[in-house]
C-alpha cells in the first residue's frame, strides 16, 4: 500500500533485468504518459461505453418500448398504395409535411414516416393496411437518438463536444498502445498478471492491477476494432480518412449515400407561378391552359425501386424543391445489398444508381466497420462483442481509479515521475508526436500540454511538485 | 530456387498485371457514369399546344434526348385521361418526326383537366413525365390550384395525379 510512487507495477513480482539501464526509464516514460491520459479521458471513455452499449440494443429495446407503433395489430390482404397513406395522414393530421417514408421487409411491420409537425421532427408509424396512425415520437427524443447524442455529443450536442468525443477515441488509441507495452510480459513464464489474473488477495494492488492489465490484454484489440472503425465519422480524423479514400480511388463513388448532396432533375421543372399570372393580376381567365409537369407519385418510385430490385426495407425520400430528386436508399441491417438510387421527380429517370459492389475498397471497409461497430453485421453476438467490449473499458476505467488510489501519496496527484534520462522522455515524446500527427486532434492537445507544463506547471512549484513535474 | 526466377521484363509485367487487377477491384466503380456522376440517362422535352379549343385537336409533341443528343426511342406512348380517372386512360402511340421528336393528336371533346404522361423507353432506359392541361374556365382554375398544390410541397396525392397503376 506504502509503494514507492515511482515503483512500477510489477516491480514487486516480476524483477527486470538490471542489464540495461535505459529500459526502466522507458517503462517510466510510457507509464506517465499512459497515467495522464488516463486520469483525463477515462470519464470520456465511460460516457462512450456506456452510451455505445446501449445503443448497441436499440433494435431489442426501441422493439420493446415501441412495440405498438412498430407492428400492427392485425395484417391485412392488401396494402394501401403510400400516395393513399400519405393522403389520409396529411387528411388526420394537418400541417405535416412528410419528408420520407421507410417500407418494411416485414407484414407485421408499420411504414414508417419522417415528418415535421409545427416544426418539430417526428418519426410517425402508419398500418400499412389501414393508413391509420399507429403512434408518432419527437425524432430527437427517442430512445437511440438520446444516446447517439451522448456517444456522438456528450449529450450537451455541438461541435466542440463532437471534437472532444474524438479527442477521447484517439487518445484511448494511445492508452491502448502504451498499456501494451506497460503490459509485456517481463518474465517469460509469467502467465499469471498477464493472460491470468491474479485474484488471490482482494483490494490489494495487484488485484486491481491485475484486473486492469489482464482484461486490457484481451480487449485490446476489440477496443482498436472499436475505435477504428468508429473514427471514419469523426470531424477531424474521418474527413482525413475520406480524403486518403478520395486519392487512392477506393472511395464511395458520388451520390453513394443519401445524405450527402443529392443530383438535380433533369427534367426542367417550369415555374407554375409564372404560368398563371391571370389568377394574380385580375385578368380573365384563359379558355385553356397547361401546366407543369407533374411529380410521380411514391407508389411510381416503389415500382422504379421494385424494378431495380432494390430489396426491401428501403426508404424513399420526397424531392426537395422543385429540382430535387426522389431518393431510394435501403436501411439494411447488414451491408452488401446497400443500393442509393436518385430518380428523376417528374420523369422517373433513374439518374444515379449505387450499389454496394460498386463502393472502392475503403468504402467497402468502412461500411462494414459501420455495421460492426454498431452490432448489426453478424447477429447478437456482435452485439455481445460490443457489450463485452464497451463494459471492458469500463472496468479498466474503475480498476484504474483504484490502483491508482493505492499508490496515491498525499498532497500529490501520484503520477509517474518524469524519468531521469533526458534522452528517453524526448524519444518518448517524439513517438507520441508521430501519433499527433496520425491523429491531428491528438497532435492539437500535445501542443496544449507541452506549452501548459512549459509556460505554467513547471514555473509554479506547487504546481510542479503535485504534478510530479 | 534459382529456377522459378523470373526475368526482369517478366517480373515487371507479373507486378503490372497485379497492380491493375488490384486497383480495378479496390478502386471506386464509376465506369457508367458521366462527368457530372449520372447514369446514361434520356430525357424529355414535353411540349404542349398553348390553345385547345373543345371538338379540335391538338398537337402534344416531345423531344427525347440523351447527354443532349436526340434519340430515336424503341417505344413512344401519350397517354389521356381526366385528372382523377385514371381508369379512362386512353394511349396513344407516338409519331416519329425525326430527330427525337415524337407527336400525338388528341381530340378533346367535354371541358375539364387532363392529364397527359408520355411512356418513354429506348434499351434499358426509361422516363414516364406528365403534364396537366386544362379546357374551360372552371377547369383552368382548378388547374391553378392543382399546380399551386404540388408547389407548395405537398406529396403527391395519389387520388388526383395519376393513380395509373397496373
Amino acid at each position: 500500500m506504502n509503494a514507492n510512487v515511482s515503483q512500477t507495477p510489477e516491480a514487486s513480482t516480476l524483477p527486470r533485468k538490471p542489464t540495461t539501464k535505459l529500459l526502466p526509464s522507458l517503462y517510466q516514460a510510457v507509464w506517465r504518459w499512459h497515467f495522464y491520459a488516463g486520469v483525463i479521458f477515462a470519464p470520456f471513455l465511460i460516457i462512450l461505453a456506456f452510451s455505445g452499449s446501449m445503443y448497441l440494443f436499440k433494435p431489442q429495446i426501441e422493439g420493446y418500448l415501441y412495440k405498438d407503433m412498430l407492428s400492427v395489430r392485425e395484417t391485412g390482404t392488401t396494402a394501401m398504395s403510400a400516395d393513399e397513406i400519405v393522403a389520409k395522414t396529411l387528411r388526420a393530421y394537418p400541417g405535416t409535411s412528410i419528408s420520407s417514408i421507410t417500407f418494411p421487409d416485414d407484414p407485421k411491420s408499420t411504414i414508417k414516416m419522417e415528418t415535421i409537425r409545427s416544426g418539430t421532427p417526428t418519426t410517425m408509424y402508419a398500418d400499412p393496411y389501414t393508413g391509420n396512425i399507429t403512434g408518432m415520437l419527437n425524432s430527437d427524443k427517442t430512445f437511440s437518438a438520446f444516446f447517439k447524442k451522448m456517444h456522438s455529443e456528450l449529450v450537451i450536442g455541438g461541435t466542440w463536444a463532437n471534437r472532444l468525443v474524438e479527442l477521447a477515441a484517439c487518445w484511448a488509441v494511445i492508452l491502448v498502445i502504451t498499456g501494451l507495452y506497460l503490459w509485456w510480459p517481463r518474465s517469460k513464464s509469467a502467465i499469471w498478471g498477464t493472460i491470468l489474473p491474479r485474484l488471490s488477495k482482494p483490494g490489494s494492488r495487484q488485484f486491481w492491477r491485475d484486473l486492469h492489465a489482464v482484461p486490457a490484454f484481451w480487449l485490446s484489440i476489440f477496443i482498436l476494432i472499436l475505435i477504428s472503425t468508429g473514427l471514419p465519422w469523426s470531424g477531424v480524423l474521418g474527413g482525413q480518412i475520406d480524403r486518403l479514400a478520395n486519392a487512392t480511388h477506393t472511395n464511395y463513388p458520388p451520390y453513394a449515400l443519401s445524405f450527402l448532396a443529392k443530383p438535380d432533375s433533369v427534367t426542367v421543372a417550369k415555374d407554375v407561378a409564372d404560368d398563371v399570372p391571370w389568377a394574380a393580376e385580375n385578368l380573365p381567365v384563359p379558355e385553356s391552359a397547361v401546366g407543369g409537369y407533374i411529380r410521380l407519385t411514391v407508389q411510381d418510385v416503389v415500382a422504379i425501386a421494385d424494378k431495380r430490385q432494390v430489396k426491401l426495407p428501403y426508404t424513399i425520400s420526397m424531392p426537395r424543391g422543385e429540382t430535387g430528386v426522389y431518393t431510394i436508399s435501403t436501411s439494411h441491417t447488414k451491408p452488401g445489398n446497400d443500393a442509393t438510387l436518385h430518380i428523376d421527380q417528374y420523369s422517373g429517370a433513374v439518374l444515379t444508381d449505387v450499389r454496394f459492389d460498386d463502393y472502392g475498397l475503403m468504402a467497402k471497409g468502412i461500411t462494414i466497420g459501420i455495421a460492426l461497430h454498431e452490432g448489426r453485421l453478424f447477429g447478437l453476438a456482435n452485439q455481445l462483442l460490443g457489450l463485452i467490449t464497451a463494459i471492458g473499458v469500463m472496468v479498466l476505467a474503475v480498476s484504474s481509479y483504484f490502483m491508482w488510489r493505492k499508490r496515491k501519496p498525499q498532497g500529490k496527484l501520484g503520477a509517474p515521475g518524469r524519468p531521469k534520462d533526458k534522452r528517453i522522455t524526448i524519444g518518448v515524446l517524439l513517438i507520441m508526436l508521430v501519433l499527433g500527427a496520425l491523429m491531428p486532434l491528438v497532435g492539437l492537445s500535445l501542443i496544449v500540454v507541452l506549452l501548459l507544463d512549459l509556460l505554467i506547471i513547471r514555473r509554479i512549484r506547487p504546481l510542479k511538485h503535485w504534478f510530479s513535474a | 530456387m534459382t529456377s522459378f526466377r523470373l526475368p526482369l521484363r517478366g517480373t515487371a509485367i507479373v507486378l503490372t498485371m497485379m497492380a491493375a487487377f488490384f486497383l480495378s477491384a479496390c478502386a471506386a466503380n464509376t465506369s457508367s457514369t458521366d462527368e457530372h456522376g449520372l447514369l446514361p440517362h434520356l430525357t424529355v422535352d414535353m411540349r404542349l399546344p398553348s390553345e385547345l379549343s373543345l371538338g379540335s385537336s391538338g398537337q402534344f409533341r416531345i423531344a427525347i434526348s440523351q447527354d443532349g443528343k436526340p434519340v430515336q426511342a424503341d417505344d413512344v406512348a401519350f397517354e389521356f385521361w381526366p385528372e382523377g380517372h385514371p381508369e379512362q386512360r386512353v394511349e396513344i402511340p407516338g409519331e416519329f418526326g425525326g430527330s427525337g421528336l415524337y407527336t400525338a393528336e388528341y381530340r378533346l371533346n367535354s371541358e375539364g383537366v387532363y392529364v397527359v404522361r408520355c411512356r418513354v423507353s429506348s434499351g434499358s432506359l426509361e422516363a414516364m413525365p406528365a403534364k396537366r392541361f386544362a379546357i374551360g374556365e372552371e377547369a383552368v382554375l382548378r388547374l391553378a390550384a392543382l399546380e399551386q398544390q404540388q408547389t407548395a410541397g405537398a406529396p403527391a396525392d395519389g387520388g388526383s395525379s395519376g393513380g395509373h397503376h397496373h
